[in-house]
């Protein structure tokens, strides 16, 4: 193996997780999750040689899994298929309060937009505002905007869902 | 529950394995199912067998020597090399946007405008190919009757000039029309819903500051 090739696959290696949390977001079945692992992985790897070495590794690869992930071509589910993210939800359906808390949070996640969901990922891995728009394109009062904006919707979706299940 | 509890809570849930697979597998990458690799793999395919079938036909066109097929043959000809630096030009802009380091509103701004551009090249081509290739040949037979083409050229002869002139040009614009109905359906198919998601997505991230 290459000097190149150990090097792009060590410093995946490190930032492994990255992709996973990217493709869970972004696709709702186990098969379209492990295709888009694989075509994060793919991209990645195409465009390593464009990686420059005075940005943060993190920062390029996020720009990448998030590039791929938002323009991936969504499958349609044939009749029957179901999405597995409220399944997955359902069947770890904790009984302390706080992981229920994380469930609804998780799943007002999911039926973000895509763009918006990149935002949230990038908010919860404490990516700075400037770090946000480097990777987004976006302005920095813009990423502000919209992530209040965004955090407010989760936080009316998560009522409606616990008064939707409080009442049921 | 406070906001670092839940964005760790939340974290740890996302950043279960979506694979059993290694990335270690890098050196046997799969068969890439992106709408881009797939679009360029078309147009790599589309211009090699362009730049293999020129030679061909002009060699054929030579070889042959019937007036009506020669001329078919050289005018296909002609038609592929000017076909083939766009489907090249295209396939090179997919590459270095694959192996561009962009943020998304770039990427997303790029890759519309190729979707665009090859959905605008998909129909200009099938509006020329199509009804040029049957039209063309049908008149070449009409213009120069040989013994296979016979019993056409026979009933041709029949015809005027104007006459010809009208029913070439009505065929011409009625298959135009079909072509183009047909071709822009087939794309829409393919990937109108696609370009229309794009499209959102970039408005989405280029709205300004709200």
């Amino acid at each position: 193996m290459s000097s190149g090739v150990q090097d792009f696959l060590g410093r995946i290696a490190e930032h492994e997780r990255l992709i996973h949390k990217v493709a869970r977001l972004y696709a709702d079945d186990p098969a379209n999750r492990e295709d888009l692992f694989q075509e994060i992985l793919c991209q990645a790897w195409r465009s390593y040689a464009g990686f420059r070495e005075d940005a943060r590794f993190s920062t390029w690869l996020y720009r990448v899994a998030l590039n791929t992930a938002i323009t991936h071509l969504r499958k349609k589910r044939r009749a029957g298929e179901i999405t597995d993210h409220l399944d997955w939800v359902r069947h770890e359906s904790p009984i302390d309060p706080y992981a229920e808390e994380v469930e609804l949070m998780y799943s007002a996640i999911n039926r973000l937009s895509r763009i918006d969901k990149a935002i949230i990922l990038l908010f919860l891995e404490d990516c700075s505002y400037e770090e946000m728009a480097e990777i987004m394109g976006m302005t920095v009062s813009n990423i502000g905007v919209r992530l209040n904006r965004i955090r407010k919707r989760l936080k009316e979706d998560c009522e409606s869902q616990k008064h939707g299940r409080d009442g049921s | 529950m406070d906001l670092e509890a839940l964005k760790s809570g939340i974290n740890s849930r996302m950043e279960q394995p979506v694979t059993s697979r290694s990335p270690l597998q890098i050196r046997r990458l799969p068969r890439s199912r992106g709408v881009l690799m797939k679009l360029r793999r078309n147009l790599w395919l589309e211009t090699a067998m362009y730049v293999l079938s020129i030679p061909v036909m002009v060699f054929e066109a030579w070889r042959i020597g019937e007036m009506s097929l020669s001329i078919y043959l050289l005018t296909c000809s002609v038609i592929m090399c000017v076909l083939v630096p766009f489907f090249f030009k295209l396939a090179r802009r997919i590459t270095r946007h694959i192996q561009a380091d962009t943020t998304v509103h770039e990427g997303l701004k790029e890759l519309l405008d190729i979707m665009k551009t090859y959905k605008k090249r998909y129909l200009q081509f099938n509006l020329i190919m199509v009804p040029l290739c049957l039209v063309y040949a049908i008149v070449l037979v009409i213009a120069f009757p040989g013994s296979e083409a016979e019993d056409l050229s026979t009933d041709s002869n029949r015809l005027q000039g104007w006459q010809l002139w009208l029913v070439f040009l009505g065929a011409m614009s009625s298959l135009m029309v079909t072509t183009w109905l047909l071709a822009k359906w087939w794309i829409h198919l393919l990937y109108g819903q696609y370009i229309k998601n794009l499209e959102q997505e970039l408005n989405e991230v280029a709205s300004k500051d709200e």
